[in-house]
């Protein structure tokens, strides 16, 4: 099918970007890099009044260095985060979760805001968001808030982005010298996580001595692991000591049944692959 | 055999004479003494049901391929050799099996022998046996589909003897110009099967003109009037052979005009190369000056019409019937239950191959698309009858990323009821593959208790019947279970049709 | 209506169109570049991919306003003064198309592969050409063409290089 008519806005700044939102109303719709947004248009999933293209805005593409974090521009594609030297060394797990989102064709027009602010939650980047305590700054008529990745994940397809409000730039902590692991779970190559565990580990000495584990698909938002961190502090980087961890992992989720997985088959899913990926990430 | 066929909520264009086509081959490549088939079209409230590549076949092979594993699983035998035992041995050829067909030419053993050598048979069992002994997390299974088919469609008095709507006869017709170039028209109708390379082929060698100066034409039917089309691995079986008629008759009306002008009877006239010679002289020519100087129409017999062209309808008297082993090995993670196709190996008796690089090319994408029906993608309806995954997003169609190289070999034993000596390839890689992984899947698990895994053999699926055959109960899928789809990963339960926030 | 100014296949166009019109629907019907094809609804098949400021992206999931002031590489405009770009003739040579429907976007997308990654073994090419689905080939000759064009386009190879082949894909 074909979307039905909508009006089209591209500001060349954050500011007016805000104004055609905030004129908009709520029937207005940012559009990123389209890769979520056009295809529910294209099934009337969603009829908008007005698309604001945040594609002229060019202090939201980039990703640099500000002392202890690494920022990312909301605009900035999946294809240039994956080839980022800063987000390989710092962010590493960033790198790799998006290395597994859909194709090359998707990875060169989808961006990292455009999928954390869509918050699908077989979405793979919320889940590395959460892990990794990112901060999400989110700019509106009266100027800019952060808000952080624990709290930005609301529901489906809800987040803490309110009406008028634009994702700007998302900042990570560095995880320089971590390992990690996104282990990723679906039907084929191409299709959504049917589980994925989005996993880094500091081992220091041969034991865990710290642990940041987050799941896509297992609830209505991205879904941080707790039970599973706190079991692995301490614990050798060993298949018995991680396993038994992951058997936690279940913890706090609500894991969706679907046609690919009912809910019982998701969270055994969940507990093999925590395994597996935290084995991975340690090393 | 009993067989109740899904017709959908109507008829198709051949959707109820499907079954009918498979009935002739659930005893396949095997001497059964006896056999009795019944089948029932049932209605349901789904989308209708048709031909799809492999009609009927591949529903047949799939049947008799598993019956042969369980067999062989009941009877404690190597599934292979329980095959070879009851097969029809290739100093039997010709054989009327028990339904009443006539195999003309066929040789398992060869085809079985290669395979089992290409894909290291012993060697992956022995693989398999270590994996079993040490209970590793990763199970090895070999599945085996040693198929034949009938193809070719179709002899017209088989067709009306089954009420048949239609004949299976194919028309040609090959004009040969003034100029020398050759125009030939096909009744079949290729769609990416590489037809105007193979017919150029061949009537470039019937009538020893240059590859480059054969035109082949097709599809419009202003052009194109008669014909029944492409379907059945039929174009080069039928089709290809009412062109060798055609060209037939075209060298017969030459050698006549050729004697005429060469002034000798047409008995010393020998044709060889696109030459016409008067034997034991060198007085020679062309076939292109025949053609020429049957435009010209100057000096020509007046027994016969100053034209080379020639049209043919061929009915072939028989099916053909193709044949292969196909052998794949299926690596299972017990834990997920993800089924992983590591290697397949097939050798495919085609008769003789016009075209070795299109045959594979068929071979390939049949079994890319056998394999997926196994393997990835499976039509899910509601309770109202509503097709749920209706778009690549839930249909899942294999990407090139999801199938490994498959390891083809071609093998010919020439079949007897055609001049060319051709067998037809198109839906062979369908209708052998899809058994193939299914047998697999269960080799690799069985020894765990799975008796049974239904298509396509996703993760689910094997994790459930892993589970269950252990004792250990699994959640059912709920019924109002929407696949994620429409371009979003998930679907709120609650508003499956809702708008996104 | 909005105002849409796009190169494509090296020809500069000017349009006005409605902001819901898809590229894809752009350039076949506007543009009566039907080289590009629509094969599925839901951005899944590639089958319409073209080359977008020198990278790869399905035409059926970009607006045509988003593409102003852009240049665009459709499969019409890959072919150098009648001579076959090195992935058209590495496709003819290795039977990687059958139907021929998904070529189009198979070979944008393995040109843009090979921008990326000049020498890619067979996983990396099956994994580069993921999002181009095929019925009819089973991937097995389009894997093999897309290796034989890379051996051909490779700097140094001895291929004929007369006319500058177009080889998209890395930045932006």
């Amino acid at each position: 099918m074909i979307p039905s008519k909508f009006d089209y806005v591209k500001p060349s700044s954050v500011a007016d970007a805000v104004a055609a939102l905030q004129q908009g109303g709520e029937d207005a719709k940012i559009l990123a890099g389209g890769q979520s947004l056009i295809p529910v248009l294209r099934l009337r999933l969603a009829t908008p009044s007005v698309l604001i293209d945040l594609g002229g805005i060019p202090e939201l593409r980039g990703i640099r260095e500000d002392g202890d974090r690494i920022v990312i521009g909301a605009m900035t594609a999946y294809h240039d985060i994956i080839r980022d030297d800063l987000v390989k060394q710092h962010v590493t797990l960033l790198a790799q979760a998006t290395e597994t989102v859909a194709d090359n064709q998707v990875r060169h027009r989808g961006t990292l805001g455009g999928s954390l602010a869509h918050a699908d939650p077989a979405g793979d980047l919320g889940a590395v968001a959460l892990a990794l305590d990112a901060e999400l700054v989110i700019a509106g008529a009266d100027g800019s808030r952060t808000v952080p990745a624990s709290d930005f994940f609301v529901d489906y397809f809800t987040t803490a982005i309110g009406e008028g409000e634009i994702l700007t730039e998302i900042r990570f902590p560095k995880y320089t010298g971590w390992g990690s692991h996104y282990e990723k779970f679906n039907r084929t190559a191409q299709a959504w996580s049917m589980v994925a565990i989005a996993a880094a580990i500091r081992v220091e000495g041969g034991s865990i001595a710290e642990a940041r584990v987050g799941l896509t698909n297992m609830g209505t938002t991205p879904i941080r692991a707790t039970g599973v961190e706190q079991a692995l502090v301490g614990q050798p980087a060993t298949a018995d000591a991680v396993r038994a961890a992951a058997d936690r992992v279940t913890e706090g989720t609500s894991a969706p049944s679907d046609a690919d997985a009912a809910a019982d088959y998701r969270e055994h899913l969940a507990k093999v692959l925590t395994g597996r990926a935290v084995l991975a990430a340690a090393g | 055999m009993k067989l109740l066929a899904d017709m959908g909520a109507y008829l198709g264009l051949v959707g109820p004479g499907v079954p009918i086509l498979g009935a002739f081959m659930f005893n396949s490549i095997y001497k059964f003494p006896a056999y009795k088939f019944t089948c029932t079209n049932v209605f349901t409230t789904k989308t209708l049901t048709d031909a799809y590549r492999g009609a009927g076949r591949p529903e047949a092979t799939f049947a008799i391929e598993r019956i042969m594993d369980e067999l062989a699983v009941e009877l404690g035998r190597d599934p292979l050799e329980l095959r070879e035992q009851n097969w029809i041995k290739h100093e039997e050829f010709p054989f009327t099996t028990v339904c009443g067909l006539t195999y003309d030419s066929g040789n398992y053993e060869q085809a079985t022998q290669q395979a089992m050598e290409l894909f290291d048979y012993a060697g992956l069992r022995r693989e398999q046996e270590e994996r079993r002994r040490s209970g590793d997390p990763v199970q090895l299974g070999i599945g085996i589909s040693t198929f034949t088919e009938m193809c070719g469609l179709a002899p017209s008095r088989v067709l009306g003897s089954l009420s048949y709507g239609a004949g299976g006869w194919e028309a040609a017709s090959i004009r040969m110009l003034a100029t020398g170039k050759v125009e030939v028209i096909t009744g079949v109708s290729p769609h990416g099967q590489g037809h105007e390379t193979a017919f150029s082929q061949i009537v470039a060698d019937q009538l020893g003109v240059p590859f480059e100066d054969v035109e082949v034409l097709h599809g419009d039917t202003q052009i194109s009037p008669k014909g029944l089309d492409t379907y059945g691995s039929r174009s080069l079986v039928v089709g290809g052979i009412a062109i060798v008629k055609a060209a037939e008759k075209v060298v017969a009306k030459a050698k006549k005009l050729a004697a005429h002008l060469l002034e000798a009877s047409e008995d010393d006239i020998e044709f060889s190369g696109g030459t016409f010679t008067v034997r034991g002289t060198d007085k020679g020519k062309a076939i292109q000056e025949i053609a020429f100087a049957a435009f010209m129409a100057h000096d020509y017999p007046e027994d016969m019409e100053p034209s080379l062209d020639s049209d043919a309808v061929y009915d072939p008297e028989n099916f053909s019937f193709p044949h292969g082993t196909h052998l794949a090995a299926i690596e299972i993670d017990t834990d997920t239950g993800h089924v992983d196709l590591r290697k397949y190996v097939c050798v495919d008796d085609i008769g003789n191959v016009v075209n070795p690089l299109i045959a594979e090319g068929q071979v390939h994408g049949g079994l890319a698309q056998g394999i997926a029906q196994a393997l990835f993608e499976e039509a899910n309806y509601d309770e109202q009858g509503t097709l749920v995954n209706g778009t690549f997003v839930d249909y899942t169609l294999p990407s090139a990323a999801d199938l490994p190289s498959f390891d083809t070999r071609v093998v010919s034993t020439p079949a007897t009821s055609n001049p060319l000596g051709v067998k037809g390839v198109g839906e062979a890689g369908t209708i052998a593959s899809t058994p193939a992984i299914i047998n697999g899947v269960l080799d690799a698990i069985r020894h765990l208790g799975v008796t049974d895994v239904e298509m396509p053999t996703t993760s689910q699926r094997v994790w459930r019947a892993i589970q269950e055959a252990q004792g250990r109960s699994t959640q059912k899928t709920p019924v109002d279970t929407h696949s994620p789809g429409a371009g979003l990963g998930s679907i709120d339960p609650n508003n499956p049709q809702g708008e996104v926030q | 209506m909005a105002q849409v100014r796009v190169t494509v296949d090296g020809v500069e166009y000017a349009d006005d169109v409605e902001p819901r019109t898809l590229l894809v629907h752009y350039l076949r019907e506007r543009l009566g570049k039907t080289g590009t094809l629509v094969g599925c609804d839901t951005s899944n098949c590639g089958a319409c991919t073209v080359h977008l400021n020198g990278q790869s992206v399905k035409s059926c999931s970009v607006l045509a306003v988003q593409v102003d002031g852009a240049e665009i590489t459709t499969i019409e405009g890959i072919a150098r003064d009648g001579k076959l770009h090195p992935m058209q003739e590495a496709f003819n040579e290795c039977h990687a198309l059958q139907c021929g429907y998904c070529t189009p976007g198979m070979i944008m997308q393995a040109i843009d592969l090979l921008g990326d990654n000049p020498d890619p073994n067979e996983q990396e090419v099956r994994e580069g050409i993921e999002g181009n689905l095929c019925r009819c080939t089973g991937y097995q000759n389009i894997v093999r063409a897309v290796q034989s064009a890379a051996a051909k386009m490779k700097p140094g190879s001895t291929a004929d290089t007369q006319s500058p082949v177009s080889v998209a894909g890395g930045g932006e």
